[in-house]
């Protein structure tokens, strides 16, 4: 449990955090360190040096343009919960942020080293994969935008490279009609998603005209349940389409289920429609 | 970012883990490059830290945590670490204002903000007013999750002054409190009126609601824990565990590490023969085994220069292990051709050599079961637990020329010492043993435990003082848990509800080692003319198991309350009923009792309870949340034991109690207090207790099976007798005079049974779509004779009720069954209770007179968890019509159960 040594830089702005990053091969970036720090003093990883974004003010925030809403990536999970704007304009988000572990957790933790992690028990990647989030990323004073589906490779794996900061996630406002949420099954001390469904249906004139429905905690990474929304698409809403579409949500699912201590993968996949089906209604709920 | 592998994820979250059959302790051993060069120092950061309100200028090294720099370099030890992982919240502090957990931040990212500890709440000696409800309400019990519950409850109140109970329980869910006074520490957040909330001006004597007198020191964060101790020029040891269930040790070779600068001195089986006599009744275990027989087995262990250097020292010892055949279940353990355990099999004999089960007989079975008009036949699985108390296993060991002084939190300073004696050849008095504060134990701070050993041998080994910190895992692979039981019951009984016969054939597990008994307790609950109970303590693979809580009690007591509500059931019979029938009145159906008021337990619960309007027979029905009720009971003897006291009064009315007692949590210290203030009449103010030094204080028996107060308290009582009679016969001393009073008492009880009692009632919710199960209410009734503290004696209650939740509904070390590796050490993998799962526990007392304890009293410290299992288990069968045969009873095994 003691961390191995590694030198600390501290970044005074998002150029020298590059810079510091091509000077010193292998270094971590460090944000709000909750998942980097236990893996240090469980060596798990051992970098040569950390270097500390936590005080660029330029990545903290959230703003929003011309129906896009942009959350810097050193925004913390409290702030997302607690912002007005997001619960108005991307409400899953901020109820998701609003379940992470605890107090002190999610007043550290940063949605940019929630995504960069890629945990699949993170609740933040399911809800930016159904709300079609892209990532903003930057390397060398250069900028580009990762879909949120390419973005989340695998298993704590992502798109990024050594050299890539993410600057900040940027997610299309819910538009008129649109209701969201998102629903998990959680560890019930740690919080990390068993399972997590996030939901986004859009009702025009009394039928589902979109759904987009993830998932996380089950699978290795968060994912789409397309058989869902197809099931859903075009349907009035009801509690029997509702439980009809999440009871196609195992076609989603693949083979490679995690399985753990606290929860089976048979238990899990056994969840997953109950849990789709509670999200759907609440999102349902919320359009109408 | 880089990639980390799935293996380190697996560590990481702890909770997921048995995916794979990873190891999830680190390999080592692998042939490493040794630099024989000093290493370049550490790379450092010079920081201003502002720590409340003073401003520290400190030269850091760029890994230190910030829990580190608070307690190791600025001396702020009130913030505690329990896990070093962010799981248990004991390092909470506030950060610019908000919480965070200090062993999960550097030291450097807090550079120029302002830090708050619990050392910054009071004003001087002035509690401020949240610590002050925490002391009325009886917050701390061990005290050592204190500091962060007082630290995420002031951020909690900065923000929403006037919290609703959820929200309190929402915002201090990261703080896990194992002595499980969530209720308490709620109802002091809150501050509303506890039904048992001492009324402001509380009377001190016997049978008032009375704040712990030691209260203030645990909510300031002065209280000095083991951990705490800090000696000049002190090294900082590890130990080197085996990764394999049972292997040869072919060859360790520790020069690797020897060579490391900074490394002090490296100890494994080539150089030390030390017997760990504590450690198994049976067997010679040394502190480091050949063969190593669990994963965790000690095989080598460091001193060095500070903790990262001593971390090093390990990776780079070579050990060459030999695989052997494991077997971690008592049944298959006992089959012919298991691989052998320990020397002459594996059934752990009765004594040294007699290799025969335990056996308990009296009646006639086959007669009973002939007479019986329905036999029920089940059996039943229990698993292993971990005591998981708060404070991680330290020890401090320092040499001053032949004598040996070791600070550890110890559950008995006095059999530690002499445990320390024999094993290290030394007399008794060359020995002091010091255990001021501890922070919760449960069982496995009894006596000496290898820690300490290991820690005088180093100290000895390098001439300085060493300290011995076990991290979270190794305390929950290394010290010991609750042991895992097989139980298969054969109960007869005839239609009008009559008990016939009992049989129980009985494993259980001890792990490699005999620590404790590995009794199957519960029987003795019931009357019954035929019983027969055979009980196999098997040594296995596992990790060890022994004293937690009740021992043999709650795993036990859940198979045969459940073949009793079985039983009620086929019968048609409501179980309330059949337990005022049935349940013992004379202690194995022979001796009577000292007192005993199961019977008036069970009928006020009910009452309490309102069971009669909602207990309905078992049954299926179809709504997704299915409601039931349940019932058990349970009983429990304090164990008995030589112990002293001295009591000193001084010329200015003052009053030394001097008690060989430690405090692991349930109020010892202020117990002695009350008891020399209500027999000396003196105000508890006036009293003053000398605890925790071999050095200070005379024999006591140790805080173990729930008998402090009856014995050690009976002494305190005799030597109060002995100065009320000098008082007469000299009058009060005066000046510089003192009057001394010492007694030695072994109260022994012919031809009676003291026992304490209890009846549970819960009524819970089953939701059948996840199978969740959420308590909704629960009741316990207990009989510990007087009540000499009404408000710890309900706290211990709750705490109890609350860890035997736990065990019922998720709590359990799992293994991989193909490698013998355990794979959920921890606060999260293990899932104990937390504040969100902790629903309010109503405690009540029936108080019969009892003529032998300190004014009647009996046990408490370990009743409360006996039934609690058993209730739940018997009303998820109320709600489901379903009776589940392994613990725990977690989700997936109840939809299971229900599919
Ligand atoms: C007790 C506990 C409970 C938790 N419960 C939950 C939960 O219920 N749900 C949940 O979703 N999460 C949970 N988490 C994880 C938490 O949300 C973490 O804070 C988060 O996953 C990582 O964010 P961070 O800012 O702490 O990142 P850090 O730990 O600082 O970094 C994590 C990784 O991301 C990299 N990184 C960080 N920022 C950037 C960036 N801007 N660009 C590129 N790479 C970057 C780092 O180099 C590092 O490799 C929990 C954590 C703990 C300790
Ligand atoms: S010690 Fe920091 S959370 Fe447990
Ligand atoms: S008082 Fe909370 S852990 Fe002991």
């Amino acid at each position: 449990m003691y961390a191995p040594e590694f030198a600390y830089y501290r970044a005074g702005s998002l150029a020298e955090a590059g810079q510091l990053l091509q000077q010193h091969p292998g270094a971590k970036l460090l944000a709000g360190g909750h998942s980097l720090i236990p893996l240090l003093k469980l060596r798990l990883t051992t970098p040569p040096a950390l270097i500390d974004i936590g005080r660029l003010d330029e990545l903290k925030g959230i703003s929003v343009t011309d129906g896009r809403v942009r959350i810097g990536a050193l925004t913390t999970h409290a702030e997302l919960a607690a912002s007005s704007e997001l619960a108005a304009r991307c409400p899953a988000l901020a109820e998701a942020a609003g379940l992470i572990g605890d107090p002190a957790v999610r007043n550290r933790g940063t949605i940019g080293g929630n995504v960069a992690h890629a945990d699949p028990a993170s609740d933040l990647p399911t809800v930016l994969r159904a709300l079609d989030a892209t990532i903003a990323v930057t390397v060398d004073g250069s900028e580009r935008s990762i879909p949120a589906a390419d973005f989340f490779e695998g298993m704590m794996e992502t798109a990024l490279g050594d050299h890539d900061i993410v600057t900040a996630i940027e997610v299309p406002a819910a538009s008129a009609g649109q209701g969201q949420a998102y629903i998990k099954f959680s560890h019930p001390a740690s919080r990390y998603a068993v399972v997590g469904a996030a939901a986004s249906v859009t009702l025009t004139g009394g039928t589902i005209s979109t759904a987009a429905v993830a998932l996380g905690g089950l699978v290795p990474v968060a994912t789409r349940a397309d058989s869902v929304e197809q099931a859903l698409t075009g349907q009035t809403p009801s509690v029997d389409t509702i439980a009809a579409a999440a009871a196609a949500v195992s076609a989603d699912l693949g083979d490679d289920l995690i399985g753990d201590i606290y929860a089976s993968a048979e238990y899990r996949r056994a969840m997953a429609p109950v849990c789709v089906k509670r999200a759907l209604t609440a999102a349902v709920e919320r359009a109408g | 970012m880089g990639r980390i592998s799935r293996r380190s994820f697996i560590e990481r979250t702890g909770a997921l883990a048995a995916a794979t059959t990873l190891p999830t302790l680190k390999l080592r051993g692998a042939a490493q490059q040794v630099d024989d060069q000093p290493a370049d120092p550490a790379p450092t950061t010079r920081i201003t830290l502002r720590v409340n309100g003073e401003t520290h200028e400190l030269e850091v090294e760029d890994r230190w945590t910030l829990a580190e720099v608070l307690r190791d370099h600025l001396g702020l030890t009130g913030t505690k670490v329990g896990c070093d992982r962010g799981e248990c919240g004991a390092c909470t502090v506030r950060l610019d204002g908000t919480t965070v957990y200090s062993c999960s931040q550097l030291a450097v990212w807090a550079d120029g903000r302002a830090v708050s500890t619990v050392e910054g709440l009071a004003d001087g000696d002035q509690l401020n007013a949240l610590q002050q409800r925490f002391v009325a309400h009886d917050g701390p019990q061990c005290g050592f999750c204190t500091a962060g519950q007082l630290m995420s409850a002031s951020a909690l109140l900065d923000d929403t002054p006037n919290p609703t109970r959820d929200q309190v329980r929402e915002g201090l869910v990261g703080n896990i409190c194992r002595c499980s006074n969530y209720n308490r520490y709620v109802e002091a957040v809150l501050d509303g009126a506890s039904a048992d909330a001492p009324s402001a001006r509380a009377l001190t004597t016997v049978g008032a609601l009375t704040p712990r007198i030691d209260a203030p020191e645990r909510v300031t964060g002065r209280a000095r824990y083991t951990g705490d101790v800090r000696l000049p020029g002190m090294l900082y040891a590890r130990v080197l565990r085996s990764p394999h269930p049972h292997a040869r040790v072919r060859r360790v070779d520790t020069r690797p590490a020897e060579r490391l600068p900074g490394v002090r001195a490296v100890i494994s089986r080539n150089t030390c023969d030390v017997v760990w006599t504590s450690g198994d009744s049976r067997n010679d275990r040394f502190l480091f085994n050949d063969p190593v027989r669990f994963v965790g087995d000690p095989v080598a262990a460091v001193a060095a220069v500070d903790r990262h250097t001593a971390e090093e020292a390990l990776e780079a010892i070579v050990v060459d292990y030999e695989p052997l055949n494991f077997v971690l279940d008592p049944e298959e353990a006992l089959r012919p051709g298991a691989v052998e355990i320990q020397p002459g099999g594996n059934l752990s004999p009765r004594g040294r050599g007699v290799r025969e089960p335990e056996v308990y007989e009296r009646g006639d079975l086959d007669a009973g079961f002939a007479a019986s008009d329905v036999v029920l036949e089940d059996a039943f699985t229990s698993k292993h637990i971990n005591n998981a108390q708060l404070e991680p296993r330290v020890s401090v060991a320092r040499w001053d020329g032949d004598r040996l002084t070791v600070w550890t939190p110890t559950q008995g300073i006095s059999n530690c010492q002499r445990d320390l004696a024999r094993d290290l050849d030394l007399p008794p008095a060359d020995v002091r043993v010091v255990c001021e504060y501890m922070g919760g134990g449960f069982g496995n701070k009894n006596q000496c435990q290898d820690s300490d050993l290991i820690a005088a041998v180093l100290a000895r080994e390098t001439g300085s003082a060493v300290k011995l910190e076990y991290t979270r895992k190794e305390d929950f692979l290394g010290v010991h848990g609750r042991w895992p039981t097989r139980q298969y019951y054969r109960v007869g009984a005839t239609r009008d509800g009559t008990l016939q016969a009992i049989e129980l054939r009985g494993y259980s597990g001890l792990g490699p080692h005999r620590k404790s008994s590995g009794g199957i307790a519960g029987i003795e609950l019931f009357r019954c003319p035929n019983v027969r109970r055979v009980v196999h303590p098997t040594y296995t693979n596992m990790t060890v198991s022994a004293n937690f809580r009740g021992p043999a009690y709650p795993q036990g007591v859940w198979g045969i309350e459940s073949m009793m509500d079985q039983m009620a059931h086929e019968l048609e019979i409501d179980p309330v009923a059949f337990h005022l029938k049935n349940v013992s009145r004379a202690y194995l159906d022979e001796t009577p009792y000292t007192s005993w008021a199961l019977p008036e337990c069970i009928a006020r619960g009910a009452e309490i309870f309102g069971w009669a309007s909602r207990w309905r027979r078992a049954g299926a029905g179809d709504v997704a949340v299915r409601r039931g009720v349940g019932m058990a009971t349970g009983a429990f003897s304090a164990r008995t034991g030589r112990s002293s006291a001295v009591l000193r009064l001084d010329g200015d009315g003052h009053l030394w109690v001097h008690v060989g007692v430690t405090d692991i949590g349930t109020g010892a210290k202020t117990t002695m207090a009350l008891l020399a203030a209500e027999a000396m009449e003196m105000r508890l103010d006036d009293v003053s207790v000398v605890w925790g030094d071999t050095d200070r204080c005379p024999y006591s028996v140790g805080e173990s099976g729930s008998r402090t107060t009856v014995q050690t308290g009976d002494a305190v009582l005799a030597a109060a007798a002995d100065l009320r009679q000098q008082l007469v016969v000299q009058g009060p001393p005066r000046g510089d005079a003192v009057l001394v009073a010492e007694a030695t008492t072994n109260p022994r009880i012919e031809g009676m049974a003291r026992y304490a009692s209890a009846a549970h009632f819960v009524e819970l919710e089953v939701d059948v779509a996840v199978g969740h199960v959420r308590v909704v209410r629960y009741v316990a009734v207990h009989e510990s004779g007087r009540i000499l503290n009404p408000l710890t004696s309900a706290s211990q209650v709750k705490g109890g009720v609350t860890i035997g939740i736990g065990m019922a509904l998720h709590e359990e070390l799992r293994y991989d069954r193909a490698t013998g590796i355990p794979v959920n050490p921890g606060y999260y993998g293990a899932r104990v209770m937390t504040h969100l799962d902790t629903p309010e526990i109503e405690v009540h007392f029936v108080e019969p007179e009892d003529a032998y304890g300190p004014y009647g009293a009996k046990a408490i410290g370990e009743p409360p968890i006996i039934p609690v299992v058993a209730a739940i288990g018997n009303a998820i069968f109320n709600a489901t019509g379903r009776r589940l045969h392994e613990l725990p009873f977690s989700r997936d095994r109840i939809l299971e159960a229900l599919a």
